[in-house]
């Protein structure tokens, strides 16, 4: 087998960290770091599985962040310690895809108060807003930014859903230069959806077989309240949409290993990765379950524990190539 | 007028496209080995495709990379996946049960005649495989694995792993 060959192939379904590990086995290993093509064969290939990894942020306070991996089977493919320490002193995570994560600048008047950042390869790309009103989200916010499939980097598009109002409105920038607006009304759609608005406990994620992947993916909401999860999952019909309850359980009740924990336990954060898999954090431990699997009682998992204290957040992670896009600068 | 055949769900068939299918060609491995497969499985092969469209195969299509024991795995792969009435999931459920018992050395056989043969789903699922085999797996694994010498002096390979020392954090040693 050859490095022009098949292991070209085989190494492209490598996260990046496997890569970086793999890089003293021979020339033609360290030098796929930088060939242009294998770059975006790894970082394509990486849109076709699962994120592995994920960032837990605590909530209202800058650069308290960890990483770890999203299933205990799987050792993590995490960013290595000088990422984390720089995201610690210099952004806080608002959104991520396919390895590159979109920061809001930590210090109060940045000339780019937002920035892309491959925490793997240093590659950080500021990104121009037009208007600084777009920014009016806060850490409590829902955001989320995709890495379009086919294209490049440099047509790759951010939508950050905003909730105000009672009224979600996915706003689309390119690279903060051009603007679509797609607009939901969807909270007066959805039945039981609007009690719980106000204490962000109502948050939208991707919904999906391949989040990463298909531009027909749908979205799903999900409602905490007095810790019970209920899950919305937007349809299309023809003419129109509407939302369809996927799922509904108390947090107790979501896994066997869950029964210990005392009723009054708060949940501090939760997130849908993967498409599917519904992440919470609840007494120092994050555990997950695949909505896919219904009220199965195997479907929930203990994955870690975390030091962050009060409310936390999470932004998923894959180890990608992936460059930021024209412009983009390494750190040193 | 040609007699016509039923098919399970009941519909005519035209059987010059039945002929066409059970038509056999004989593929010969790198140690002589001679194997019979229907011309709509192999047409899933891109190389045997092109092979039959140019005729120049004459019935006998000689694969010198090839040796008989994986010949015979990706001809039980080509058939399932040409197989009537075979649905995606079927076929996934087989893709997952024909890889799972492989060693790596084997799924590294095969790879290599999935790409020979360019055969992309196969090939495909067959890198993820061996990838998902080398999780935490050592430097010195991967180069016994497929092979592969090392072109680095001891001191350059030293730089690399100081380099990305972070990299390393789960791996296995290489003496493992």
């Amino acid at each position: 087998m050859t490095f022009t060959g098949e292991l070209f192939d085989i190494f492209s379904w490598l996260p990046a960290k496997s890569l970086y590990g793999l890089s003293s086995v021979c020339k033609s290993s360290k030098e796929l770091l930088s060939d242009d093509f294998f770059i975006r064969k790894q970082f394509k290939n990486m849109q076709l599985v699962p994120d592995r990894d994920f960032f837990i942020i605590q909530k209202y306070r800058k650069g308290n962040l960890e990483s770890h991996a999203l299933s205990s089977k799987n050792s993590s493919a995490g960013p290595p310690p000088e990422s984390l320490n720089f995201l610690e002193n210099h952004g806080n995570i608002i959104a991520s895809s396919n390895g590159l994560l979109c920061c809001r600048s930590i210090a109060d008047y940045d000339e780019y108060p937002l920035f892309l950042f491959n925490p793997t390869t240093w590659s950080c790309l500021p990104i121009p807003i037009l208007i600084r009103e777009q920014l009016v989200f806060g850490d409590q916010k829902s955001v989320s930014f995709s890495c379009a499939k086919k294209k490049t980097i440099s047509c790759c598009w951010h939508y950050l859903p905003l909730m105000s109002g009672g009224k979600q409105i996915l706003l689309a920038l390119h690279c903060g230069l051009r603007r679509q607006e797609l607009q939901f009304t969807i909270l007066q759609n959805t039945k039981g959806g609007k009690k719980g608005l106000g204490d962000n406990r109502l948050r939208i994620f991707e919904w999906g077989d391949h989040p990463n992947t298909s531009e027909f993916n749908s979205i799903c909401l999900v409602k905490l309240l007095k810790n019970v999860f209920t899950v919305w999952v937007l349809m299309r019909t023809s003419s129109s949409y509407y939302w369809k309850r996927v799922f509904r359980m108390r947090v107790q009740a979501m896994a066997l290993a869950l029964s210990n924990i005392s009723p009054r336990s708060r949940v501090d954060g939760f997130a849908v990765l993967n498409g599917s898999v519904l992440i919470f954090a609840i007494g120092r431990k994050v555990y997950s379950y695949n909505l896919k699997d219904g009220n199965n009682a195997g479907a929930g998992e203990e994955v870690c524990g975390y030091g962050c204290g009060g409310l936390v957040r999470f932004a998923p992670y894959s180890s990608t190539l992936r460059p930021c896009g024209p412009g983009a600068i390494t750190l040193p | 007028m040609a007699p016509k055949n039923k098919n399970p769900n009941g519909e005519n068939v035209v059987p010059e496209v039945q002929q066409k299918k059970t038509q056999a060609l004989i593929l010969k491995s790198s140690d002589g080995e001679e194997f019979s497969i229907s011309k709509s499985a192999a047409g899933l092969s891109v190389a045997i495709k092109n092979m039959m469209e140019d005729d120049c195969a004459g019935g006998v299509i000689p694969l010198p990379l090839v040796d008989g024991g994986t010949l015979a795995r990706v001809i039980t792969y080509l058939n399932k996946h040409a197989e009537d009435g075979a649905s995606d999931e079927d076929k996934r459920k087989f893709d997952e049960e024909f890889l799972s018992g492989m060693e790596v050395d084997v799924l590294c056989d095969v790879a290599l005649a999935g790409n020979y043969l360019d055969i992309r789903g196969l090939f495909h699922d067959v890198c993820q495989r061996i990838v998902n085999g080398m999780k935490n797996k050592s430097v010195e694994w991967v180069r016994k694995t497929f092979r592969i010498e090392s072109d680095f002096t001891a001191e350059e390979e030293e730089q690399i792993k100081k380099e990305y020392a972070w990299a390393w954090e789960g791996v296995d040693s290489d003496a493992d």
